[in-house]
């Protein structure tokens, strides 16, 4: 487990909820990437 | 190895699990250093093991068969089932038709008679998600898969799944695995109180960000940061590298 001290540390680099890497992160709503979605 | 309970399914699982993507074509080719690894990883305690019917091309769960030889009782195994196998329409996302044929496919290499954990690797907009779980319920009731899970849902489709379950008494997700690690951040805001909400395991996938956080690393000039999975912007990997040494993260 972590200190408080790190997390905080790392919450400023990186805030709570956000990604860096979005190659990694495809939760994103897929209509708005795949045009067949949106045009049936 | 500390354990823990997996989904309010009373199966244990160690804390760490064997994540296999990584053997055969995709990276190591060699079956024999594939199989020590993973033996390597039982003896340490692990008794937890993730792959995939798409892992290379299923050359994955034929190493993961191979090693788990004479162990198989010991060990919670978990596989999935959605990518494309082959180049026919329905052989792929997560109809009935399609699992059914993928568990078969996956039950061989792993030269086992039951999978202890069914994910759905992806959700799949063509099929009603009443459809997938009928199918999965199935799949329990025959034996051939302990408990089910998800891979990569959003929050509204996990409320659906369980909302559906529970309508239709067909057996629920149980767990679900998203990408996690400081650089993948985003599952904090709703996936993960969703999981929890429901009660789910969470797995996480990539925990060391494709290789970035396991200490191979200890400046962003190492890495080439121009594509792919290495797109993390360079300032902030050299500050995170800085924190994570001295938090000892990768000791």
């Amino acid at each position: 487990m972590l200190s408080d001290d790190v997390l905080d540390r790392i919450d400023e680099i990186v805030p709570p909820g956000t990604d860096l890497n979005k190659f990694d992160a495809d939760h994103a709503p897929r209509a708005p990437l795949d045009k067949t979605l949106r045009r049936r | 190895m500390k354990r823990r309970i997996l989904g309010g399914t009373g199966i244990s699982v160690s804390e760490y699990a064997f994540g296999a993507m990584m053997l055969g074509k995709w990276g190591n080719p060699d079956h024999e250093s594939g199989i020590a690894m993973v033996r390597t990883a039982l003896d340490a305690g692990i008794n937890f093991v993730d792959t995939a019917d798409m892992y290379s091309d299923g050359e994955n769960e034929e190493i993961i068969g191979k090693a788990l030889k004479g162990r198989r009782d010991d060990v919670v195994l978990a596989t999935k089932g959605h990518f494309p196998m082959g180049p026919d329409e329905n052989d792929r996302g997560n109809s009935r038709r399609r699992l059914t044929r993928a568990l078969e496919n996956s039950l061989r290499p792993l030269d086992s008679d039951y999978i202890d954990l069914y994910q759905i690797h992806r959700p799949d907009h063509t099929t009603d998600i009443e459809e997938t779980l009928s199918a999965l319920s199935d799949f329990v009731r025959s034996g051939k898969v302990r408990v089910v899970g998800s891979s990569m849902f959003p929050a509204e489709q996990i409320v659906e799944a369980q909302w559906v379950s529970e309508r239709r008494g067909l057996v629920r997700f149980r767990t679900e695995q998203p990408p996690y690690s400081i650089f993948n951040r985003s599952v904090e805001g709703v996936v993960l109180p969703t999981a929890q909400r429901y009660g789910m395991g969470v797995l996480t996938w990539s925990p060391l960000a494709s290789g970035w956080l396991s200490g191979r690393y200890d400046k962003a000039s190492d890495v080439d940061l121009s594509k792919g999975r290495k797109s993390v912007q360079r300032h902030k990997f050299d500050r995170i590298s800085r924190i994570c040494w001295q938090g000892s993260i990768w000791c």
